[in-house]
């Protein structure tokens, strides 16, 4: 009897525990999840200056979203990747059919250290084709996509600090044709005319999907604690 | 003895249940929220800074417009004040005078219909983005359904406690403006 009686006291208890715990208070939960995010966020950068990597860990280092140096973002069926490319990437980049030796990377190194390079890709999700040719609405559309992307596109991506807005010192469109189905651009931005330790955002106000800003944000110092490269 | 079996009993009877009942809610809740569509697009900073180039936009329009409708006040003025004065007007002013008016008129139907399509073309960047956000922040919380209340009936009524517009505001302001 007694036994009967503890059991289904339990079975209550645990029932009202597990009801309550489900149906707690909705706003609550949403606060915790908000300030988990904020939480998230608010992570200050990772100080990676000292450490030392090889030149393939490096790459994909710098690759690693999160290691916030990639950013990515979808709108509907468009997705925007925005790669920082430090010097070491460009350098690696411009030696990869070389033997690397440190007086040539380094030499590259400095090649690139007056600007800060992106590389921005546009690509079509589950899309398959040459991306200029995604929607098109009649032949010549397509010929006005390929001017977009080869002269006008850069008037269209700006870097802003603050109150100051910047425009691309370098601007190069990579047309690959039927290769893949995504467009790649490379632009750069004088040094001299922005703080990369500051916090600032890239834009590109999207004419060729007509999206509208697309924005990323680096934070504080994100550019400047990157790993070295060991062994060179 | 008795009272290790008992406890035993109760331990397993509540590990089984509970467990049951994380299943079934796992199974069948639905975890829903309702969002106030007009507060959040209101709030959505793209809308904001779209708002300001749009109104950029057509105030530079409305001064041309202005300025040619001052053009045509005065021509008006003039040829009206010749017409009192009963001195003949020359064709060529006449002319003129038609020539400006029907520009004018032109490029005013002209500016309505770019204003018409900016306005759509922005609408629909906006609706885009958010729509896109409003996704993301769906599938990152975990919800199977967000309903948007515009007023209009879709949504006649909701515990305050689901309302997630706030929540959603902020979320989707960070992702507009790229904040990762």
């Amino acid at each position: 009897m007694i036994k009967q009686f503890v059991i289904i006291t339990f079975l209550i208890t645990t029932l009202v525990v597990a009801a309550s715990c489900h149906g707690k208070d909705f706003k609550e939960h949403l606060n915790t999840e908000q300030a988990e995010n904020e939480t998230d966020e608010s992570v200050e950068n990772v100080n990676h200056s000292n450490e030392k990597l090889s030149v393939q860990e490096f790459i994909t280092w710098c690759a690693d979203k999160n290691n916030r140096l990639s950013k990515s973002k979808d709108i509907a069926d468009i997705r925007y990747d925005l790669s920082y490319m430090p010097k070491e990437s460009m350098a690696i980049l411009e030696l990869r059919t070389e033997q690397y030796d440190y007086p040539k990377f380094q030499q590259a190194c400095n090649h690139y250290a007056d600007m800060t390079y992106f590389n921005f890709k546009m690509e079509v999700i589950d899309g398959s084709g040459e991306l200029l040719k995604y929607k098109l609405d009649s032949p010549a559309q397509y010929e006005a996509r390929v001017k977009y992307m080869s002269f006008e596109m850069e008037k269209d991506i700006y870097l802003v600090q603050g109150k100051d807005t910047l425009r691309p010192g370098l601007f190069q469109f990579e047309r690959i044709f039927e290769v893949a189905p995504y467009a790649t651009v490379m632009f750069s931005f004088d040094n001299k005319k922005f703080n990369r330790g500051n916090e600032f955002t890239i834009v590109y106000n999207d004419k060729l999907f007509e999206k509208g800003f697309v924005k990323f944000k680096y934070n504080n110092n994100q550019l400047i604690n990157i790993p070295n490269i060991s062994g060179l | 003895m008795k009272l290790k079996s008992i406890l035993t009993t109760i331990v397993l009877s509540g590990i089984v249940c509970f467990i049951a009942l994380c299943i079934y809610n796992k199974m069948y809740h639905t975890k829903t929220a309702y969002l106030e569509i007009k507060k959040v697009f209101n709030g959505f900073q793209m809308k904001k800074e779209l708002e300001k180039e749009y109104e950029k936009t057509q105030k530079g329009r409305d001064k041309i417009l202005d300025s040619l409708s001052l053009n045509l006040k005065l021509m008006s003025k003039h040829l009206n004040d010749q017409k009192n004065a009963k001195v003949e007007i020359p064709k060529d002013e006449i002319y003129q005078f038609e020539y400006n008016r029907e520009e004018f008129l032109k490029l005013k139907k002209q500016y309505q219909e770019d204003n018409a399509v900016l306005s759509q073309k922005y609408d629909n960047q906006i609706l885009a983005q958010l729509t896109q956000y409003v996704i993301e922040y769906g599938k990152k919380n975990d919800y199977d359904i967000i309903l948007g209340a515009d007023g209009n009936g879709s949504l006649m009524y909701s515990k305050e406690t689901y309302n997630i517009s706030d929540d959603i505001i902020v979320y989707i302001n960070n992702k507009y403006k790229g904040i990762d």
